[in-house]
C-alpha cells in the first residue's frame, strides 16, 4: 500500500438524499490531486465525508493502511488529515495570534507557542498583524492564515476546498506558491476548485467528478488537454477572446 | 374523503358542547382555543418575522384589563373594550418595537422580558386598575350576547373557539399574500431583504401591531371567562411561555403549527396537572418538560413536520448543463451619465478601505471593478448601498442623493444589488425568492397583506425563471439549489424590478467555467435588453468577455480605468493585480 490517502466506493449524501455514488479516489504521499466538476457535482461533500463531518454510507477511506471511514473530525485531524473549509473559517472576533493558537487545539504537547512563532516566521503579513482581529485581514491574508494554522498540526494530508475563491490572480499564485513549498516538505494536497484551468496546472493527479462518480482521472496537464474535458468542464474559451463584438469605447470617465 | 374529512372534523369541533357535558374538557378546550390564538398571534411575529418575544403576556394582561375595567366601571359592552385594548396593546408594542428593532434579535427579546415585567409590576402597584386586588368583572351582566358573559361553558367555547379561527384565518391571509414572503424573508436574512427594497422594520412593526392586538383581543375574552383578574393569572410568564411553546410544538412560521400545537400542549398540561398535580408538586411538570424536549430533538419542524409529507428525494442537479443560449447581440453604452461617484471615503478606525472614488457609470454599459483582494471594491458597494455610512462624497443615480439613505430606500431609488457569499432566502421557494425583488416603492402594507404581486410582475418572473433556466425547479426550497443555481437566483432577483443600475460582487466566483460562460452570456443579453450593470470580479476571462470598460482599484482608489485590454496592459496593474 503507497498511497496515503484511498478511498474506495464511497457512498455518501444528506437524509434521503445520496450525493456520492461510489468515488474511488487516491491521493499519494506529498501528491498535489485536484478536482474539478460542475456544481453540485459532490466535491465538498467528498472532503466532508473524507474528514468526517459525515458518516459513509458504503465505502471505505483508508489513511496510511489504516481505515478512518466514520470517525469524528477530531479523531481524523489527530491522525494527520487538515481541513480547510469553503468560505473562511478563520474566527473573525479573534486575532490572528489566537487563530494559530487555537488551530493547535488538539496538540496534546507544550511546543505550541514556538511553533506559532515559527509559522509566524514563514508568514511576515501574519506577524505584522499577530494582533488584529482576523476580520481586518483581507481575503488573500485569511487565505493565508488559514494554510498557517494546519502547519501548526504537522499533517500528511490537507484538504482545500475551493482555497482561491475570490482571490485576486496575482494572490491565487501565491497561494499555490505555498501548496508547492509544503508539498517539497511531504504534505500531500487534496484540492477540490472551481477555478479549474489553475487548479489543473498545478495539480500532479485529477480527477473529474459528476454526479457523485468519478468522470475522468489522470495527470493535471492530460486533463487539463482532454477535448472532451475541455467541451464539458472547461468551457470553450480555452483563449481569452476580446469583448463581444467590440463595442465602441465610451469616451474615458470624467 | 379528504374533503370530506375537511368539512367534517370542523363541523364535529363546533358541535361539541352539543354532546359533551364533562366541564373539566370544555373548560380545557376553551383553554386550547384561547391560548392557541394568542400562539397564532405569537407566530406572527415569532414564527414568520422572526422576532422572538418572550413578553406576550403583557399585551395579553393589557387586553383583559382593558376589556374587564371598561365594563366594570362605565358599563362598556365588552364588543368595543376588546378593541380598546387591542389598540392598547398595539401602542404598547410600537412603543418597544420602534426602538429596539434597529438592534439584533436577542435584544428585542430581552426588551420583550423587561416590557412584560414592566408592565405586571404597574399593574401590581396601580390603584385606578385595582393593583394587586385585582378586577372583578360584574355578574349582573350575564347572559346578555352584547356582554359576551354567561354561565354555561357552551357559548365561552363557541366564542373561544371563533377567536381561535379569527387569529388563524389572519395567519392564513398574511401567509398567502405577499406579506408573508416578506417577512420569512426578513426572518431568514434581514440584509439581503433591504436590499431587495424590502422596508424590514416597517414590516416587523407591522406583525408586532397586529400580533399585540391579537393576543390582547385573547385577553379580553380570556377576563370575560374567568370573571376575575388580577396582574398574576393575566400578566405572569407563564402566559408568554405557554404561546411560545404552543408555537415552537406545533411548528412555528407555519399556518397549521399553533392549530396542532395548541391542544397537544394545553391538554397535555391539564390532564397532566389533573392527574398527577395530587402525586406532588411538579410532577406534571416533569412530565410535560419531558414530552417537549422529546419532541424538540426528534421533529424539531414541530408537529406540523410530523404530518406533512416526507421531502421526496432530490435529484442531483446540474447547473450549468442548460441549453446553449444564443450570444446576444453586442450593445453600446450611452453618453448619459446614471451613477455619479465622487470623492466617497471611508476608513474603519485606523484603516482607510476607501480613500476618494471618482466614478461615472454610464446608461447601458457592464462596468467591471477589478483589483486585489483588500482594494475597497465591496466597501464602495456597502456605501453606495447604505450598509456602511461613507465618511465622505457623494454619489448620485440620476441626479437623486444616495448616500445616507437605508438601504430599502436606495433600492427605492432603482440601486440592485448581489452579494459576494449567495444571499437567497433558503427557505422560501425559488418562486417566492424571485417574488421578493418586485419593486416595493409604494407598495402598500394592505395590499401586500391581502393581495398577490400584479400579473404583470409573475409574468416577468415566469420569464425570468424560464431565463435562468430555473422554472422547473420554482417550487423547491432556494436551499436546495446547487451553488450556481443560488448564483442564477440571487441575479433574478435582483434584476426582477428592473433597477437603473445592478451592482454585481462576484457573480462568477466559485462557480464552474461552464456557469461561468453562461452566466456571462445572461449578463450580456440582459444588458442587450437596457440594464446596466457595475461588476465586481476575479475571473479575468470573464471581465474581458464581458465588460465594456474596467476600472482598476488598488488601495482604495480608481488607478485607472478605460477598455478592457488597455486596462489589462496598463503596468500598474500588471504590477498591482497580476504581480509581475
Amino acid at each position: 500500500m503507497t498511497e496515503l490517502l484511498d478511498v474506495r466506493d464511497l457512498h455518501a449524501g444528506y437524509d434521503r438524499r445520496e450525493v456520492l455514488r461510489g468515488v474511488d479516489v487516491s491521493v499519494g504521499p506529498a501528491e498535489v490531486v485536484v478536482m474539478i466538476g460542475p456544481n453540485g457535482a459532490g466535491k465538498s461533500t467528498l472532503l466532508r465525508t473524507v474528514f468526517g463531518f459525515l458518516r459513509p454510507t458504503r465505502g471505505q477511506v483508508v489513511l496510511a493502511g489504516e481505515p478512518i471511514g466514520g470517525l469524528e473530525p477530531p479523531e481524523v485531524l489527530r491522525r494527520g488529515v487538515c481541513y480547510v473549509m469553503q468560505g473562511y473559517s478563520v474566527l473573525p472576533n479573534l486575532s490572528v495570534y489566537d487563530n494559530l493558537l487555537l488551530g493547535a487545539y488538539v496538540r496534546r504537547d507544550r511546543r505550541v507557542r514556538e511553533d506559532v512563532e515559527r509559522v509566524l516566521d514563514r508568514f511576515p503579513v501574519l506577524r505584522e498583524r499577530r494582533r488584529h482581529p482576523a476580520r481586518v485581514l483581507s481575503g488573500g491574508e485569511r487565505r493565508m492564515l488559514e494554510l498557517a494554522r494546519v502547519l501548526l498540526l504537522f499533517p500528511k494530508l490537507v484538504l482545500l476546498d475551493e482555497p482561491t475563491l475570490g482571490l485576486a490572480p496575482s494572490v491565487v499564485d501565491q497561494v499555490y506558491g505555498m501548496v508547492h513549498e509544503l508539498r517539497a516538505q511531504g504534505i500531500a494536497f487534496f484540492v477540490v476548485e472551481q477555478n479549474a484551468r489553475t487548479a489543473l496546472r498545478n495539480a500532479d493527479r485529477a480527477y473529474v467528478l459528476e454526479q457523485g462518480r468519478v468522470r475522468f482521472e489522470g495527470r493535471g496537464e492530460e486533463i487539463l488537454h482532454h477535448p472532451e474535458v475541455q467541451r464539458a468542464y472547461l468551457g470553450a474559451a480555452a483563449s481569452p477572446p476580446a469583448a463581444p463584438g467590440a463595442p465602441p469605447p465610451p469616451p474615458p470617465p470624467g | 374523503m379528504r374533503r370530506a374529512a375537511a368539512w367534517l372534523l370542523p363541523a364535529a369541533v363546533v358541535a361539541v358542547p352539543l354532546w359533551v357535558r364533562d366541564s373539566f374538557f370544555l373548560n380545557a378546550m376553551i383553554h386550547v382555543f384561547l391560548f392557541g390564538a394568542a400562539a397564532q398571534a405569537w407566530n406572527l411575529l415569532g414564527g414568520y418575522a422572526g422576532q422572538i418575544s418572550f413578553g406576550h403576556a403583557a399585551f395579553f394582561g393589557i387586553g383583559a384589563y382593558a376589556t374587564a375595567w371598561l365594563l366594570s366601571h362605565h358599563g362598556l359592552s365588552p364588543w368595543a373594550g376588546l378593541w380598546v385594548g387591542a389598540a392598547l396593546a398595539a401602542c404598547a408594542s410600537l412603543l418597544v418595537g420602534y426602538p429596539t428593532f434597529r438592534l439584533r434579535r436577542h435584544f428585542f427579546a430581552l426588551a420583550t422580558l423587561a416590557l412584560a415585567e414592566i408592565v405586571r409590576i404597574s399593574f401590581l402597584n396601580w390603584e385606578v386598575v385595582g393593583a394587586a386586588t385585582g378586577l372583578y368583572l360584574p355578574l349582573g351582566y350575564r347572559n346578555r350576547f352584547e356582554f359576551l358573559m354567561w354561565d354555561a361553558k357552551a357559548p365561552y367555547y363557541w366564542t373561544a373557539l371563533t377567536a381561535f379561527a379569527l387569529a388563524t384565518g389572519v395567519v392564513w391571509v398574511v401567509d398567502r399574500h405577499r406579506a408573508g414572503r416578506y417577512l420569512r424573508a426578513v426572518e431568514q436574512d434581514e440584509d439581503a431583504a433591504e436590499m431587495l427594497g424590502i422596508p424590514t422594520r416597517r414590516y416587523k412593526l407591522y406583525a408586532m401591531g397586529l400580533s399585540a392586538a391579537l393576543t390582547a383581543l385573547c385577553g379580553g375574552l380570556y377576563a370575560l371567562y374567568v370573571l376575575y383578574i388580577d396582574p398574576y393569572n393575566v400578566m405572569a410568564s407563564r402566559i408568554s411561555l405557554l404561546v411560545v411553546v404552543i408555537a415552537l410544538i406545533g411548528g412555528r412560521g407555519t399556518v397549521w403549527g399553533p392549530v396542532l400545537g395548541a391542544p397537544f400542549v394545553v391538554l397535555l398540561n391539564e390532564y397532566t396537572r389533573a392527574w398527577l398535580g395530587g402525586a406532588g408538586s411538579g410532577a406534571d411538570f416533569i412530565l410535560f418538560g419531558l414530552v417537549v424536549v422529546l419532541l424538540s430533538l426528534y421533529q424539531p419542524r414541530g408537529l406540523v413536520g410530523l404530518l406533512a409529507k416526507p421531502a421526496r428525494p432530490v435529484p442531483v442537479a446540474v447547473a450549468g448543463a442548460g441549453a446553449e443560449a444564443p450570444e446576444p447581440p453586442p450593445t453600446a453604452p450611452r453618453e448619459e451619465v446614471v451613477l455619479e461617484i465622487r470623492d466617497v471615503r471611508k476608513s474603519f478606525g485606523g484603516v482607510q478601505a476607501v480613500r476618494g472614488v471618482d466614478l461615472s457609470v454610464r446608461r447601458g454599459e457592464i462596468l467591471g471593478l477589478v483589483g486585489p483582494n483588500g482594494a475597497g471594491k465591496s466597501t464602495l458597494f456597502d456605501c453606495l448601498t447604505g450598509f456602511v455610512r461613507p465618511d465622505a462624497g457623494s454619489a448620485r443615480l440620476r441626479g437623486r442623493p444616495l448616500l445616507g439613505l437605508a438601504p430599502h430606500r436606495v433600492a427605492w431609488a432603482g440601486l440592485g444589488r448581489t452579494f459576494q457569499a449567495i444571499r437567497v432566502f433558503p427557505e422560501l421557494s425559488v418562486w417566492d425568492n424571485v417574488l421578493c425583488g418586485a419593486e416595493h416603492r409604494g407598495e402598500s402594507l394592505w395590499e401586500a397583506t391581502a393581495g398577490e404581486a400584479p400579473r404583470a410582475v409573475q409574468d416577468r418572473a415566469t420569464a425570468l425563471l424560464r431565463f435562468f433556466g430555473l422554472w422547473e425547479a420554482r417550487d423547491r426550497p432556494a436551499g436546495e439549489l446547487s451553488y450556481g443555481q443560488q448564483k442564477l437566483l440571487s441575479l433574478a432577483m435582483v434584476v426582477l424590478r428592473e433597477p437603473e443600475v445592478v451592482l454585481l460582487d462576484e457573480p462568477a466566483a466559485g462557480v464552474n467555467p461552464v456557469l461561468v460562460e453562461e452566466m456571462g452570456r445572461h449578463l450580456r443579453a440582459l444588458n442587450a435588453a437596457g440594464l446596466t450593470f457595475v461588476v465586481i470580479e476575479h475571473n479575468m476571462e470573464f471581465v474581458m468577455r464581458t465588460c465594456h470598460r474596467v476600472a482598476f482599484m488598488a488601495e482604495g482608489q480608481v488607478v485607472t480605468a478605460g477598455r478592457p485590454e488597455e486596462v489589462q496592459r496598463d503596468p500598474r496593474v500588471l504590477e498591482l493585480y497580476y504581480g509581475r
